[in-house]
């Protein structure tokens, strides 16, 4: 499993990136990170990989710290969200470099990924298009065999087939070998279709971090309307639920409720509704709902 | 599956790194073969044409550049991937340990500076026949890899390619840079500095790449440079563990290099710039903490400040608290040692050791007015200068590549303690500067203390030593007159064989008037009578009257002729001895023996 432990890391001029950020990566799992831009996801993730040194705090990797661990480093496939290869080099040729580093490096996987994928080895790394550079990225950190996975942002900017083709191997990967993968990501649809857990981090904290379907079936949308409605009754109906967001269109109250469905339906089956709609919410919805309100928003979510 | 191919991080590393930038080691060996093997091919090493010791010794136009390239762009290349942040964050994510990563680059580096020159090397040495090249070799590659560790080094603090080359550079030249200020501002503002010798061969061995021109003291400069490799290294490496990685891409990792940087490199460029408008721009004579030097301190510190600051901060805003305090220092700096220097505040200036502590002193008889002849043709002691035709010469001190032999007794130190202090008295505003005058005290202690001082005359004067400071003729005088001298100097003291009886001629160059003037032959056995002639007359004649000169005998020792080749022409070893107008003892023998050349 992947775990950071209270990691504080702040930049140059002051900037702290990282404010006490936890993260439990099971084994096994696919752990997404969702967050605001500078939310401090890249550099959490860099700080997994090793890159960077944190001013507190500790990252470790199955019970071992990763700073500067050559060991754990060679059970971790990495795509950056910004793929580099050296100047000049064909994919063959950064295949043949990360073999030379990596001792699981699978000469037969890479071969059939770059069948998959239809790219051409012999083909420079720099004249590809940005998308191919992710996919050749993928194709590197998949062909090492990674026992855990770290994906930043590598879904973004490449083409519905070839999202797919990606997921299915990360997704086989998991079910095969318990591959563990930690992936960041703005598509949250997508994260939503894949991940079995979530976190939501915000100005270097984590907000949220929870079995994704236990997020869902806690936080509902409920869109009532009141026959004979008086001035209070929707506020004595949703006595003792949490209530985080209301607005009222018409005579029909939208509100987004942390509360069980089924507590919500036992609650409002004393009221006479003609309209009683609960929806669950998306990723994306509990997503902005969590960061985009107020501060006490966000305690009351917890 | 387990992957067939080897694992070793460090080798995959090595052999990439060569995969990537093979063209610098063949370009510079490419340049190498260039400038001395084909060359000597082509040309040959007879004749003068290619001096193949001088190539060995890489005072050669070619090699100088090629060291260069060969050191700092192998460092600059094998850890390029530090001054961009995206390969700065894939190879830090591979799973290799910093410490292994350092030292794949570091062995990468030395091995792309070592093939190009043990090829050369090996080329050179079939192609001379000689060992030269096995020194060569080594000494080059040594001093390639100190300026490569310091490459290295300057890789761990920048962020950029630009400051990466800027800061190998500066650390390789760092210290010459300071030296050369340091030479500069007592060579112009101290009275009775000596340039030659000392800080300035220190100079000239203060970087590697100058440290390897020449053939002087190579076994110190490799382990000089040995050292300095591994300190360097070392430096870089503990350095490199700590670096932050989120930092490339910015002009300078660490803070304290901003300052460093700024420290040294506006006080240099300051203490310059002022000295440059002090001695070359101004029309005041007398250099000094004046207006112009003022001027130039501020001009100077401002133009390095504005230039070093775009360079790190690639913005127009550059006057920021941490660009402005230590650049407002280092120009106090700047201001501090100028001013002081001018004022004198280590007693430089006035300093005349006392004749108590004084050992031995030697003083440069040779070129300078003091003992030269009324029409300045002649020096009195052109020869007499040189320690090594002399039985008695000891404490002797080099100077200007002749061995001049030192004074011991009281009469003589007291009269050069009186020429020194004489010389720093004179006047030197509107006056004509002449040579210089050398003086080298060896104290008790064992220190030696050496001052040079430009002799100075009216400008309207014939610029002999009779238009000198009467102080220092006085003095001059004194010394010339003190027996120590006349014993030293004595043609008694000469070694026997210039007046050895037997295969030696003689010949007599003498009175430039005389219709007769010429060279002739003279017999052994009248030589001893000429002899007994000069040395009473040396002895007699007092300082006044010992520079007017009537002609010169000139004392040829054929049998000592050296024959070049190149020139086809022969050279003897010659002794020539100026005849004053008063050496009566010597004209009478002349007269006498008139039929030798009549």
């Amino acid at each position: 499993m992947i775990r950071v432990q209270n990691a504080d890391k702040s930049y140059e001029k002051g900037t702290k990136a990282l404010d006490g950020l936890c993260i439990n990566v099971e084994r096994g799992s696919i752990y997404g990170l969702v967050g605001t831009n500078g939310a401090g996801k890249t550099t959490i993730i860099r700080s997994i990989m090793g890159i960077l040194m944190l001013d507190a705090g500790e990252i470790t990797v199955d019970d071992e710290t990763v700073y500067d661990n050559e060991q754990v480093k060679q059970r971790i496939g990495y795509v950056s969200d910004d793929p580099f290869a050296y100047r000049g080099y064909t994919l063959n040729e950064m295949g043949a470099y990360t073999a030379g580093l990596y001792e699981n490096w699978n000469e037969d996987r890479f071969r059939t990924m770059l069948a998959d994928y239809n790219l051409d080895g012999k083909a420079k790394l720099s004249s590809l298009s940005k998308g191919m550079r992710k996919q050749a990225a993928f194709i590197l950190a998949m062909s090492v065999m990674p026992e855990h996975l770290v994906l930043d942002e590598p879904i973004d900017g490449l083409d519905p087939l070839v999202r797919r083709k990606t997921w299915k191997y990360i997704i086989d990967d998991v079910a095969e070998r318990e591959m563990t993968v930690l992936v960041s990501s703005h598509n949250l649809r997508e994260m939503e279709g894949y991940c079995d857990h979530i976190g939501i981090i915000s100005e270097g904290r984590m907000v949220i971090e929870r079995d994704l379907e236990d997020l869902k079936t806690d936080v509902h949308k409920v869109q009532v309307a009141f026959l004979d409605e008086e001035e209070d009754t929707f506020a004595k109906a949703m006595e003792g639920m949490k209530v985080i967001h209301h607005e009222k269109r018409g005579s029909v109250h939208v509100a987004i409720v942390c509360e069980s469905a089924e507590k919500i339906q036992e609650t409002l089956q004393d009221y006479n509704t003609p309209v009683l709609d609960l929806l669950p919410l998306t990723l994306e919805e509990i997503f902005i709902y969590e960061l985009g309100g107020d501060s006490h928003e966000i305690d009351n979510i917890i | 599956m387990r992957s067939t191919t080897s694992s070793n991080e460090i080798m995959t590393i090595v052999r990439d790194n060569f995969k990537r930038f093979w063209t610098v080691p063949a370009f510079c060996l490419f340049l190498f073969l260039v400038s001395g093997f084909v060359p000597v091919v082509l040309l040959g090493t007879g004749d003068g044409l290619v001096d193949f010791s001088m190539i060995s010794f890489n005072e050669n136009v070619g090699y100088v550049p090629c060291m260069l390239i060969l050191a700092i762009g192998s460092g600059m290349t094998v850890f390029s991937y530090l001054q961009s942040p995206s390969a700065a964050n894939y190879v830090h994510s591979l799973p290799i340990s910093r410490s292994k990563l350092f030292v794949a680059n570091v062995l990468s580096g030395l091995l792309m500076i070592a093939a190009p020159i043990v090829i050369n090397g090996i080329i050179m040495s079939i192609v001379g026949m000689n060992a030269l090249f096995i020194t060569w070799t080594i000494v080059t590659f040594i001093c390639c890899a100190a300026m490569f560790a310091i490459t290295v080094f300057a890789a761990m603090i920048s962020g950029n390619t630009l400051m990466h080359l800027f800061n190998a550079g500066f650390f390789n030249g760092v210290l010459t840079m300071i030296l050369v200020v340091i030479l500069a501002v007592c060579d112009s503002l101290l009275v009775g500095y000596e340039t030659q010798g000392g800080l300035l061969d220190f100079i000239l061995r203060s970087n590697a790449l100058t440290a390897a021109i020449g053939e002087t003291s190579r076994s110190w400069i490799c382990l000089a440079y040995l050292a300095v490799t591994a300190a360097f290294l070392i430096i870089a490496w503990l350095i490199y563990k700590k670096r932050p990685i989120e930092r490339s891409g910015n002009s300078l990792i660490f803070s304290w290099t901003r300052a460093l940087l700024f420290l040294i490199c506006v006080s240099c460029g300051a203490i310059l710039s002022g000295l440059f408008f002090a001695t070359i721009l101004s029309a005041d004579p007398t250099i000094g903490f004046n207006k112009d030097m003022i001027v130039g301190l501020v001009l100077g510190g401002l133009a390095v400040f504005v230039v070093g600051s775009v360079l790190i901060d690639r913005s127009a805003k550059i006057f920021t608290k941490r660009n402005i305090l230590p650049a407002a220092i280092a120009l106090g700096l700047a201001f501090a040692v100028t001013l002081g220097m001018s004022a004198d505040v280590l007693g430089y200036n006035k300093y005349v050791p006392e004749a108590s502590e004084v050992k031995s002193v030697c003083i440069d008889t040779a070129h300078s007015e003091l003992f030269n002849s009324y029409d300045g043709d002649y020096s009195l002691i052109t020869f007499r200068g040189e320690s090594v035709f002399y039985k008695e010469a000891k404490d002797t001190e080099e100077i200007a590549g002749m061995h001049y032999p030192g004074f011991s007794s009281e009469e003589s130190i007291n009269a050069v303690i009186a020429l020194q202090q004489a010389l720093i008295n004179q006047e030197r505003n509107d006056m004509t500067e002449l040579d210089c005058v050398k003086i080298i005290y060896e104290l008790n202690n064992g220190k030696h203390v050496t001052r040079s001082y430009n002799l100075y005359v009216p400008p309207d004067s014939d610029q002999t030593s009779f238009d000198l400071d009467p102080a220092i003729r006085k003095a001059a005088g004194d010394l010339y007159e003190s027996k120590e001298f006349k014993q030293i100097y004595s043609l008694n003291n000469l070694k026997d064989d210039y007046f050895e009886k037997g295969g030696i001629t003689y010949c007599v160059d003498y009175d430039e008037e005389d219709p007769n003037d010429g060279f002739y032959a003279i017999s052994n056995k009248d030589v001893e009578g000429l002899k007994e002639a000069m040395e009473k007359d040396f002895q007699e004649l007092g300082y006044d009257k010992a520079f007017q000169y009537k002609g010169v005998i000139s004392i040829i020792r054929k049998d000592n002729n050296t024959y070049d080749e190149d020139s086809e022409e022969a050279f003897a070893d010659v002794l020539d001895i100026p005849i004053p107008k008063d050496a009566k003892h010597t004209k009478a023998w002349l007269k006498e023996h008139e039929d030798l050349w009549k």
